[in-house]
């Protein structure tokens, strides 16, 4: 009993957190999303008025579509990118912590005015990768107006931010036991080979875990478009969490930006359920005797 | 048991060094403020008071701005002022929240737009008119006044005014050897003296729909808005402004959108920073008189002079239209305690030399007469900004509506002027699309 209430008492600041900071903003948006609120007045109660709008909306359908894209672009995209080089850090090199901290960096940097500046020197038309493919002869690529272009763009703000789901994979590749490697090169398994027949199936629980975190965070990403295109060119880079901004603390309508956040959460909600339903075709423990034996 | 004795003990300890560190600091503010004003009851009448002034800008307007508070609290001994002062961004959100909350600052630097948004019957902010003596009124002309007016109550002072006026770079107009446009046909026609990627001008969505609706307006002398934020404009006029829109993008005049966008043009950084307008590719821009300033500094570092070209106007125009509204008002919040206090703070930084010299001109060129005749006497009042709006006031045009800037309606001229740019609709679909939604926002505005 005792024990108990110390528990509780040192577990109290996370609570009152999560009460203040996440149920309660949970709970007021569900309410406010059936309301007209503009913050100066009261919340009128509306009924699913605002969901009626959110689909008659042709922003919306734009907003939705550009959401989607970026996902399906950057999700596979950041995964690859981080297997990539966890893989390369796995091995033995001269230096080796020094690159494992420095390939974090860009992490902590995150989305700020600074990267945005240098995003922009980055991918407009006369910038660095532009005059990168005007050596090998190819045309300037209008990053930033198309809508394509303007999506990999932001994409790639995401996908070079790889720190945290680089140093999961690595701690996954490390957890793989190197007798496996051992056998496979007995048995005359190439590299690739032993990399898609070892190492994939057994990074499996790991490449889920990371393939879950990602998705939700691609879905709720808000600084690459907010920074970079503003949600342009032509509500290409428009994705949700931009719009829910913009109709909240831009053009006050707190009801309609809650409804558009709802359904943003039960989208991610659908894709993650989605995930986790078909995990058990693909995702492999070894500890289920799949593996070895 | 000890342990859980002594651990909430030391956690009530905590919480109670928390309260009592609250509570005692409280005390001995207020101890001071009895005692000051006990003090102050024997030497002198006046009452110890505190005021929060909350305004939004950058280093230098913070400086000027807190140098003023010094000296006049210097003055008057009796008010303090507490300064509350933040970038642009976000500033409107905390503002609306500090309004929603009550908990708004004493006296406040305002936006033009937002008397609609926080005082739709003029009751959101105190109504300066009853203070007239105090704020030193007379040094405002009544149609200055009127700006800041809702539904007959004075509900902020006007610092400055800003409008839109046309700026170009010279360098490269003499080089080229085009004119500096006074008719719209002038601009036209300088487009072709322009090498190709280069333009006479550079508009982005939102300038390209205010250059166009200016156009429509002195064609068709109705002002777009009318002050109370309905339509004026009809479809056939709002098509008026998007085909001389086509007609820029066509004669080469104006930049495409996707060319600004191509340099990572976005809308949120301005337009005069973008490569090529610094470095005279893109050689003018319909810009707000209270930007320019700013914006000349790197083009005269690059060796190139911009010039005020001032409103274009055909021969047939029936108005100037021209876009002239405050930059920017001061307000006092309407649960102020000391109205009068407040009073005599913004007529010192408004109208007192002391405190015009102290906040200089970071706030615009000031439309006091008195702040205007110090500035003017220590010579402070020259260049881009003063010579654009002396055109603009030259050339009065037609009512402004506080709506015309209301963001959402801003999406809407940015995504018709990025249609056409883009070669996504036609004027006619254009014209039609704007038309509807233009409405729809309105009716959701105004409600």
């Amino acid at each position: 009993m005792e024990n108990r209430r110390i528990g509780l008492l040192y577990i109290l600041p996370w609570l009152i957190g999560l009460v203040i900071f996440t149920i309660y903003p949970f709970v007021t948006s569900l309410i406010l999303s059936f309301t007209n609120y503009n913050i100066i007045n009261a919340p009128q109660f509306i009924g699913i008025q605002n969901y009626v709008n959110m689909f008659h909306d042709s922003t919306f359908w734009t907003s939705f579509t550009a959401t989607l894209e970026y996902v399906v672009i950057t999700v596979p995209l950041k995964l690859i990118f981080s297997l990539f080089i966890a893989f390369i850090l796995n091995y033995k090199l001269k230096g080796i912590n020094f690159y494992r901290t420095a390939y974090y960096i860009p992490s902590i940097l995150g989305g700020n005015i600074a990267i945005a500046v240098l995003w922009k020197f980055v991918f407009a038309n006369t910038g660095l990768v532009n005059q990168v493919l005007g050596v090998f002869g190819i045309k300037p690529v209008g990053w930033f107006s198309t809508g394509l272009g303007a999506i990999f763009t932001i994409s790639a703000l995401r996908v070079w931010e790889f720190g945290s789901t680089m140093v999961i994979f690595l701690a996954g590749l490390k957890d793989i036991p190197q007798e496996l490697y051992e056998a496979a090169a007995v048995d005359g398994a190439g590299k690739i080979k032993t990399f898609f027949k070892v190492t994939i199936p057994l990074l499996t629980p790991i490449i889920f875990f990371n393939l879950v975190m990602q998705l939700i965070q691609a879905f709720q990403e808000f600084n690459g478009p907010y920074m970079i295109t503003q949600g342009g060119p032509l509500y290409k880079t428009y994705l949700l969490p931009m719009m829910i901004y913009d109709n909240s603390f831009k053009f006050f309508n707190m009801g309609y930006g809650s409804a558009i956040s709802w359904f943003l959460f039960i989208i991610i909600m659908i894709f993650t359920m989605f995930v986790f339903s078909s995990s058990k075709y693909w995702v492999f423990y070894s500890d289920e005797g799949g593996g070895e034996s | 048991m000890k342990k859980l004795v002594a651990l909430a003990l030391a956690a009530a300890l905590g919480i109670s060094t928390l309260l009592t560190g609250c509570g005692s600091s409280n005390n001995s503010t207020s101890q001071k403020n009895t005692n000051s004003s006990t003090k102050t009851s024997e030497s002198q009448p006046a009452k110890q008071v505190t005021l929060r002034f909350s305004w939004w800008g950058d280093d230098t307007r913070h400086q000027a701005t807190l140098n003023a508070i010094k000296l006049f609290e210097q003055k008057y001994p009796n008010i303090k002022i507490q300064a509350e002062y933040a970038g642009w961004d976000g500033y409107l959100d905390k503002q609306t929240t500090q309004m929603a909350g009550g908990t708004a600052a004493d006296i406040m630097q305002i936006n033009w737009n937002w008397l609609p948004l926080f005082s739709k019957d003029g009751n959101g902010f105190y109504d300066l008119n009853k203070l007239s003596s105090e704020l030193g009124l007379d040094n405002y002309s009544k149609d200055i006044l009127a700006t800041g007016t809702v539904n007959g109550k004075l509900n902020g002072i006007p610092v400055a005014m800003t409008g839109r006026v046309l700026y170009v770079n010279k360098t490269m107009y003499d080089k080229y050897g085009a004119t500096i446009p006074k008719t719209w046909d002038d601009l036209i026609n300088d487009a072709s003296k322009f090498p190709n990627g280069s333009y006479p001008i550079v508009t982005g969505s939102y300038d390209s729909w205010l250059l166009s609706m200016t156009y429509a307006e002195q064609e068709t002398g109705k002002p777009f808005l009318t002050t109370d934020g309905k339509l004026n404009f009809t479809q056939d006029d709002i098509k008026t402004a998007l085909s001389f829109y086509k007609t820029l993008l066509d004669k080469k005049v104006t930049t495409p959108i996707q060319s600004i966008a191509a340099e990572g043009g976005n809308g949120l950084a301005p337009i005069a920073q973008l490569p090529s307008f610094l470095n005279g590719k893109f050689a003018g821009l319909f810009e707000w008189t209270s930007a320019i300033s700013k914006e000349a500094t790197p083009i005269k570092q690059n060796n190139m002079e911009l010039v005020t070209a001032g409103l274009p106007m055909n021969s047939d125009a029936k108005t100037s239209a021209a876009i002239l509204k405050p930059s920017m008002l001061f307000a006092i919040n309407k649960d102020c305690k000391y109205p009068k206090e407040a009073a005599t703070f913004l007529n010192f930084i408004l109208n007192d030399p002391q405190g015009v010299e102290a906040m200089g001109t970071n706030r615009g060129i000031p439309v006091s007469k008195a702040a205007l005749d110090t500035l003017k006497k220590d010579g402070k009042i020259s260049g881009l900004e003063y010579e654009g709006l002396q055109i603009l006031e030259s050339k009065p045009g037609l009512p402004l509506s506080p709506y015309l800037e209301d963001p959402k309606l801003q999406q809407v001229y940015d995504q018709t002027i990025d249609k056409i740019s883009y070669n996504q609709e036609t004027v006619d679909q254009a014209a039609k699309e704007m038309y509807t939604n233009l409405q729809n926002v309105l009716s959701q505005i105004t409600k």
